[in-house]
């Protein structure tokens, strides 16, 4: 071994965080894309100071729920908003306990392609971990 | 013959990410790596062992490097 970094997932690409919420469950129907951003609306009906380029509406999240949003920063990345209520429920919950980000980051290391560079193995493990393995020329 | 230089990448279940090269030597293990971290996010630890020298001339007191 020569080398390892620990890397912290960034939302870059807002095709593949939309591949990844619709893995999480959520229908890409139901995933709203502007190009300016929008507004967040609240479990009232109140529009909330938050905005956000990438919105799931409460009505596909749950009665209670809030909007969730993704806002993209001036650095090009998004930046994730979900309320109090829903970092403890359904997506919101698994947004904040990182299996967005997992889900993610498999699938950008899996389009990610570099000459010289090929896919060897995929193992998804019991313990949820993955590990993917890419031989280099 | 060297053994066959691998990339592992291991995306923990709550969306940790560590990206380690295997069987490098030299400068192209940091290049390898360096195309997923620039896709996946930022660094935010990063280690070099003693092998990565083998191809180069660094100092010691490069040996461990902390970013982010």
């Amino acid at each position: 071994m020569s080398e390892y970094v620990v890397c912290e997932t960034e939302f870059k690409d807002q095709k593949i965080l939309i591949e990844a919420l619709a893995e999480m469950g959520i229908k890409a129907e139901n995933i709203e894309v502007y190009d300016n951003p929008q507004s967040l609306v609240g479990y009232h009906g109140d529009a909330r100071t938050q905005k956000a380029h990438v919105i799931i509406r409460r009505k596909h999240i749950g009665s209670a729920s809030n909007d969730i949003g993704f806002e993209r920063t001036e650095a090009g990345t998004y930046k994730a908003w979900v309320s109090d209520y829903d970092k403890n429920t359904g997506v919101g919950r698994k947004i904040m306990q990182g299996e967005l980000k997992h889900c993610y980051s498999k699938r950008v290391v899996l389009n990610s392609k570099i000459r010289g560079h090929r896919l060897k193995s995929v193992v998804d493990e019991k313990d949820g971990r993955c590990r993917i393995r890419i031989g280099v020329n | 013959m060297g053994k066959d230089k691998e990339i592992e990448i291991i995306i923990e279940k709550d969306g940790s990410v560590t990206i380690e090269g295997i069987n490098f030597e030299g400068k192209g293990c940091h290049e390898a790596i360096d195309h997923y971290l620039k896709k996946l996010g930022v660094a935010k630890s990063q280690k070099r062992k003693a092998d990565f020298y083998q191809g180069g001339k660094q100092s010691i007191s490069d040996l461990d490097k902390i970013g982010g």
